[in-house]
C-alpha cells in the first residue's frame, strides 16, 4: 500500500493524541474496553481516559461485582455523569452485599454525577449518611454532587425521614427522586420536600407510608413542576387528594397505587382535570364505581393518553370500560385490566375494533374471557408485543399456541404464568407489577443504556 | 441579481502545497478552512492578491482531496458545536463522503492530519468516524492487524486487562 504522500505511511499511532481521542469518542465504553484497551499499553491508556467514562451502567453486567472491583472501576470515572448500579435491574449480575457501601463514597469518586440509580442495594444508614454528608464536607471547595438531578434509592429500607431531608438539602437541584419501597423514609415531614426541591418534576413514593396530609402538602407545594408522580394512596381521602392532584396541571404520568380508600371524587374532580396525562395507573381503587369510570370515559379529555392501568379496579364493568375505550382506545399502547373480573368478551371485542396501536395488553384473571378474538391480533393489533393471559380460566391453550405460531415476535403469558413464546426469554417480560416504573424507566434509562441487552 | 453578480465575481485564491504545487480555489470554498480564513483576516492578505497562501503541512495529493471535499460541501450549513456528553453516531455518513473516504489508510490519516491543520471540522469529523467504523465490529487481534499495532502486553498482563473488562464483556 502506498500513500499519496511522499513520506512514509502515517499510521493510527502517529496521529496526535487529541485526534486519537476524537476517533475513540465514537466508540461506546464496552467497545473501548473490549477492543481498544487490549491492543497495547498505549491504547489501554487511551481507553481509560476519563472523558470516555461518563456513563456507567452495570445493568446486565456479566460478572461478579465486588466493592473493591467497583472502586477500581469508578477510579477511571471521575467525570462520570451517569451511574446505574441497581440490584433490581441487575438480576443477572451478582452484586456482592458489600457493594452497598459504595453508596457512601460514590459522590466523592464521581462528583459530577447527574443521574444516580442505586435501587435495591439496601445501603446502611452510615452509607446513606455518607451520600449527603460528603456534600457538606466539601462545601468549602467544589461542592460534591452539586450536579445531581436524578436520584433513585428504591428499596433503601434504612432511609429515614431525617436522611431524606438531608438529601434534599444536599441536592436542591434534584428533578427526580425515587423513594419507592423505602418503608421508613416518609413521615409528616415529607410534605416539606417540595419546598426544598424546587425543580422536582418526578417523585416516586410507591409503597411508602406517607401520611395523607404530607402527600397533599407535597403535591400542593410543587404544582408548578410535577410532571410524573407515583404515590401510595393508602389512607388517602379523595376530598383531599383530588384537589391536590387537580392542581398539578402539568402531570404527564400519574400512578396511584393502593387506592383502596379513594372514592369517585378522585376521578370526577381530580384526575379528570389532568389533560396532559400520557400515562394513568390506578390500582386497587376498589371503591371507585363503574359510573365514575363511565363519566371519565364520556367527558374526560386526555388527548395524549397512551398508557392506562386499572389493575384491581373491581367495580369496573363493560359499560365503564366501553366509554373509556371508545374515547381513548385508538391511542392506547399499553392497557392493563388485571383482576377487573367483571369484564367480558363484549368489551374485548371493542378493544380489538378500536385499539390498533396496542403494544402491551394485560388481562390477568379475567375468567369470563374466551379468547375468541385472539386470531384477530395480527390484523387488528399489528404492534402487539406482549399479552398477559394469566389466570384467564376460559381461554384455551391452543388459541395461544396458534397465535404465537402466527406471530413469533409476540410474547404471550399463559394461564400458569409460562411464556408461550419460545424465543422470548423470561427476563425480557415486562412484569405487570412494575408497570408503574415502566414509563419512568423507559424514558430515563433508554438513552443512557451502555450495555447491549 | 446583485447577489448572483457578486457570486460570479467571486474572487479566487491560490493555495500552495508543501511540494510547491499551486491550486486556484474559490475564496468561499477555501474559507471552509478556519486556518485559511484566519490567515486571510489576521494577516489582512488582500483578496485579490496574487500571492499564493503557503500550506507547508499539506502535500499536493492530499490538498487536492481536501479541495474536492470542500467543493462538494461548500453549501453545507456551518458545523454546530457538539455537546461533549452527546451520544455520537457513526452510521450517518453521507454516501458521497463514504465514497470519498474509500482511500488507503495512509491517505485517510493524512486527510485527518490535513483537516486538523486546516481546521475543517466537517472533514475531520467524517474522517474520524470512518476510522471508528474500521474499529467497530473487529476483534482486538483484527484491529492490530488492520492498523499494524504492536502488542507490548505480556500474556499475564493481557489476561489482567481481560479480567478488568469482564463486567462489560460482550456475549
Amino acid at each position: 500500500m502506498t500513500s499519496l504522500s511522499g513520506k512514509g505511511l502515517v499510521t493510527l499511532t502517529d496521529l496526535p493524541y487529541m485526534i486519537q481521542l476524537q476517533i475513540l469518542a465514537y466508540l461506546d465504553l464496552p467497545e473501548l474496553l473490549n477492543k481498544v484497551a487490549p491492543l497495547n499499553k498505549y491504547f489501554y491508556h487511551l481507553a481509560h481516559n476519563s472523558r470516555f467514562w461518563q456513563k456507567l451502567d452495570f445493568t446486565n453486567s456479566q460478572c461478579h461485582l465486588s466493592l473493591s472491583y467497583l472502586r477500581q472501576l469508578l477510579g477511571f470515572a471521575p467525570l462520570a455523569s451517569t451511574l446505574i448500579l441497581s440490584r433490581q435491574a441487575c438480576d443477572k449480575a451478582e452484586l456482592s452485599d458489600d457493594v452497598a457501601d459504595i453508596v457512601g463514597e460514590v459522590l466523592h469518586r464521581c462528583p459530577r454525577l447527574i443521574y444516580l440509580q442505586l435501587a435495591y442495594l439496601r445501603p446502611s444508614k452510615e452509607a446513606l449518611a455518607g451520600l449527603c454528608i460528603g456534600h457538606r464536607h466539601m462545601q468549602s471547595s467544589q461542592p460534591v454532587g452539586g450536579h445531581l438531578l436524578h436520584l433513585d434509592l428504591s428499596g433503601s429500607d434504612q432511609l429515614t425521614p431525617e436522611l431524606v431531608e438531608t438529601l434534599a438539602r444536599s441536592f436542591p437541584r434534584l428533578q427526580s427522586l425515587c423513594l419507592a419501597h423505602c418503608r421508613r423514609a416518609c413521615d409528616s415531614t415529607t410534605g416539606h420536600l417540595g419546598r426544598l426541591l424546587t425543580q422536582l418534576s418526578y417523585i416516586n413514593l410507591d409503597e411508602n407510608t406517607t401520611p395523607p396530609e404530607a402527600l397533599n402538602l407535597l403535591l400542593m407545594s410543587r404544582t408548578d413542576t410535577f410532571e410524573r408522580v407515583v404515590l401510595d394512596a393508602s389512607g388517602c381521602e379523595s376530598r383531599h387528594l383530588a384537589p391536590a392532584l387537580a392542581s398539578c396541571l402539568r402531570l404527564r404520568m400519574l400512578c396511584c397505587d393502593f387506592a383502596e380508600d379513594v372514592s369517585d371524587e378522585l376521578l370526577d374532580s381530580g384526575i379528570s382535570q389532568l389533560g396532559c396525562l400520557e400515562s394513568l395507573t390506578l390500582r386497587k381503587a376498589y371503591r371507585i364505581s363503574d359510573e365514575a369510570f363511565n363519566r371519565l370515559g364520556q367527558f374526560g379529555h386526555f388527548p395524549s393518553l397512551t398508557h392506562l392501568d386499572l389493575t384491581e379496579c373491581r367495580c369496573l364493568t363493560d359499560e365503564g370500560l366501553h366509554h373509556l375505550v371508545s374515547n381513548f382506545g385508538h391511542r392506547l399502547e399499553i392497557l392493563v385490566l388485571n383482576w377487573c373480573w367483571k369484564i367480558t368478551d363484549n368489551t374485548v371485542d371493542l378493544l380489538f375494533d378500536t385499539c390498533r396501536l396496542m403494544s402491551s395488553l394485560s388481562l390477568v384473571g379475567l375468567h369470563q374471557l374466551t379468547g375468541k378474538q385472539l386470531p384477530l391480533v395480527p390484523e387488528r393489533m399489528p404492534d402487539l408485543r406482549f399479552l398477559d393471559l394469566r389466570n384467564c380460566n376460559a381461554i384455551q391453550d391452543p388459541l395461544c399456541h396458534q397465535l404465537v405460531a402466527q406471530r413469533p415476535c409476540l410474547c404471550i403469558v399463559d394461564f400458569f404464568g409460562f411464556i408461550v413464546d419460545g424465543s422470548c426469554d423470561a427476563g425480557g417480560v415486562p412484569e405487570p407489577e412494575s408497570a408503574a416504573g415502566f414509563a419512568f424507566t423507559e424514558r430515563w434509562t433508554r438513552p443512557l443504556r451502555l450495555l447491549r441487552m | 441579481s446583485q447577489l448572483s453578480n457578486q457570486r460570479a465575481a467571486m474572487p479566487n485564491i491560490k493555495l500552495q502545497s508543501s511540494d510547491n504545487e499551486i491550486f486556484e480555489v474559490e475564496l468561499e470554498i477555501a474559507k471552509q478552512s478556519n486556518t485559511i480564513k484566519t490567515m486571510l483576516e489576521d494577516l489582512s492578505v488582500s483578496d485579490d492578491s496574487d500571492d499564493p497562501v503557503p500550506l507547508p503541512n499539506v502535500n499536493a495529493a492530499i490538498l487536492k482531496k481536501v479541495i474536492a471535499w470542500c467543493t462538494h460541501h461548500k453549501d453545507d450549513p456551518p458545523p454546530v458545536e457538539e455537546d461533549e456528553y452527546k451520544e455520537r453516531r457513526t452510521d450517518d455518513i453521507p454516501t458521497w463522503d463514504l465514497e470519498f473516504m474509500k482511500v488507503d489508510q495512509g491517505t485517510l490519516f493524512e486527510i485527518i492530519l490535513a483537516s486538523n491543520y486546516l481546521d475543517i471540522k466537517g472533514l475531520l469529523d467524517v474522517a474520524c468516524k470512518t476510522v471508528a467504523n474500521m474499529i467497530k465490529g473487529k476483534s482486538p487481534e483484527e484491529i492490530r492487524k488492520t492498523f499494524n499495532i504492536k502488542c507490548d502486553f505480556t500474556a499475564e498482563e493481557l489476561e489482567q486487562v481481560r479480567k478488568e473488562n469482564e463486567w462489560c464483556e460482550e456475549k
